[in-house]
């Protein structure tokens, strides 16, 4: 653990969009793995990635939970927008955790007992789309939470498997989390991929029916990470480090038996989810039922923290493919390796008796992540 | 026709503008409409129950979007930002007064401008001007430094394959780049794709 007298920043502000994935933030502040650290640490709810991303940049907060595609994404300059400073992450927030949901509707018109695997709903869709076509009805819209984001990708990687055009066969638009269930209802949006409990919350208000889970798409999936400015990091290695520290102990703590309950009952509170525990019970208990890990976030095993840089890699070609970016940047690893930063990730993983991945990167979106290198 | 994005600074000052307001406390946003409306723009209201921003933003077209820095929607809009006609329109924001920084902050990054919780209405207009004139300046500045930055990168190359041609070809400086303009002209092409082909062949 970093010498607190080494610290060269103590107290510092830390930002997380309300959802179930925030946990490895909240829990460590609540069970004083911060304190621990040596760092007094203001835990902020932001209401847009825009508005936490902005305040990120600006140094506003010191870390965020965070989209990991904005990271990767921090370090090009996208068309139309100021160019502006970077972000790095040493610590993912784990695996999985997204699903897809769809309108009663659009579930009753694929006629087939829900949620399934990825295959049957594709061609269920695939041939729903084709009939609503036919009948000259209006293209589906899909909602996604940004546009550099898993969601976004792990929606377009399903549409792609389906046969499905993500660009001329159905709209992918942005929507809050929050504003997902009712936008269903309205009938604004004929399905969604979200993080949870924005799942769950449609399945138990009867609005729409998961259809396909997450980790059926593609099991083990990156998902949020730790992001920092590239300022920060520089300046305050030390602080990072006791950061990266606390955040990582919180993830092995959350992966460990019977810690859903507590996870449910803090993350309720108003501070943070606002939100009933039923809920959250129900959302993180929900996969367990078959008896798989399938959906159920996976916080630390299988080396989930680790930054892989395959996974920053496969997010700069999701950026290409859907045409949010139009070239690759000339020297591609060296963005890649600013972004992922796997020296501090091992430092820290050392100093805590984790033992680290051999390599940097590992093969990504194989249908079994239990790859050699990964360990247990 | 008015409104249309790619106005010109000037125009943009004098003329009639839309405006989208998105502001989930309806009081401040119709002292927002009252005072634009009352200087001919036109503005439009995004209420809570509407997600659609996507189709207010086709149909509408606003020049400018005034929206509260701490609405959920502002993905949305960077989404639209992004997928419409990537060209960002000039966003403002609502802001309390604890993001004074990240204010100042993007003002001087040159888009954004923040309108202040509790300001009086006759002042938006101004606010208005000034934002579109720093995005206007910001975007025309960019574009500048995108050239001078591709010019560099340009000369880089050439210079490059101007020393593999000259090592390879043993002449001197001149007749390598000599030749190599030869070919662009030939071939109709721009110098610089000259001297990638030229990197290519001996570096491949």
């Amino acid at each position: 653990m970093t010498d607190p007298a080494k610290l060269e920043k103590r107290t510092l502000n830390l930002g997380f969009v309300p959802l179930l994935d925030a946990a490895p933030l909240i829990v460590a502040h609540e069970l004083g793995f911060f304190r621990d650290a040596g760092l007094t640490v203001t835990l902020q709810r932001e209401a847009s990635w825009a508005s936490l991303r902005d305040k990120l940049v600006f140094g506003l907060l010191d870390g965020a939970h965070i989209l990991a595609p904005m990271v990767v994404a921090s370090q090009m300059r996208m068309p139309g927008s100021r160019p502006l400073p970077k972000l790095t992450t040493a610590l993912a927030l784990g695996y999985n955790g997204n699903a897809i949901t769809l309108s009663n509707t659009l579930a009753g018109e694929l006629a087939i007992d829900l949620p399934a695997r990825p295959g049957p709903v594709g061609r269920a869709l695939h041939t729903a789309i084709e009939r609503r076509r036919a009948a000259g009805q209006a293209r589906l819209v899909f909602g996604t939470v940004y546009p550099f984001s898993m969601h976004t990708y792990l929606l377009r990687l399903f549409l792609k498997e389906s046969g499905i055009d993500p660009e001329a066969d159905v709209d992918i638009r942005v929507l809050p989390p929050q504003a997902m269930i009712d936008a269903l209802r309205r009938g604004d949006i004929d399905g969604y991929c979200v993080g949870e409990p924005w799942n769950t919350g449609a399945d138990r208000l009867d609005a729409g029916r998961i259809a396909v889970l997450g980790y059926d798409i593609w099991q083990n999936a990156p998902e949020k990470v730790l992001g920092v400015s590239e300022a920060f990091a520089r300046e305050a290695p030390n602080s990072h480090r006791a950061l990266v520290s606390a955040v990582l102990r919180a993830c092995q703590w959350l992966d460990e038996p019977d810690r859903i309950a507590s996870v449910a009952h803090w993350l309720s509170r108003p501070q943070y989810l606002d939100c009933s525990s039923d809920l959250l019970l129900t959302a993180l208990q929900t996969p367990w039922i078959d008896g798989l890990p399938r959906w159920r976030k996976q916080y630390f095993h299988y080396a989930a923290t680790f930054p892989w840089r395959s996974q920053a890699e496969w997010m700069l070609d999701q950026m290409l493919d859907a045409g949010q970016i139009q070239t690759l940047p000339g020297d591609r690893r060296a963005l890649i390796e600013r972004a992922y930063d796997t020296a501090t990730w091992r430092e820290v993983a050392q100093t805590l008796a984790i033992p680290s991945p051999t390599e940097d990167d590992k093969p990504e979106n194989a249908r079994d992540d239990r790859h050699p290198i990964l360990g247990g | 026709m008015p409104g249309r994005r790619d106005s010109s600074l000037s125009q943009a000052q004098i003329g009639k503008m839309n405006i989208l307001v998105i502001d989930n406390q309806p009081e401040r946003a119709r002292v927002i409409e009252e005072a634009l409306t009352a200087l001919d723009h036109a503005v439009v209201i995004r209420t809570p129950d509407q997600t659609r921003i996507h189709q207010l933003v086709a149909s509408f077209q606003p020049d400018v979007v005034i929206v509260d820095a701490q609405s959920p929607d502002r993905d949305m809009l960077e989404d639209v930002a992004l997928t419409s006609d990537r060209n960002p329109r000039p966003i403002i924001f609502f802001a309390e007064d604890d993001d004074s920084e990240v204010i100042r902050q993007s003002i001087e990054a040159g888009v954004s401008a923040y309108i202040v919780d509790g300001l009086q209405p006759e002042r938006v207009n101004t606010i208005i001007k000034v934002a579109i004139s720093r995005f206007e300046a910001f975007q025309s500045l960019r574009g500048e430094l995108d050239k001078t930055r591709t010019e560099l990168a340009d000369r880089k190359v050439i210079d490059r394959a101007k020393g593999l041609l000259m090592k390879h070809r043993d002449c001197d400086e001149d007749a390598a780049f000599n030749a190599m303009r030869k070919m662009a002209m030939n071939k109709s092409v721009r110098l610089v794709e000259i001297a990638h082909d030229v990197i290519d062949l001996f570096e491949s």
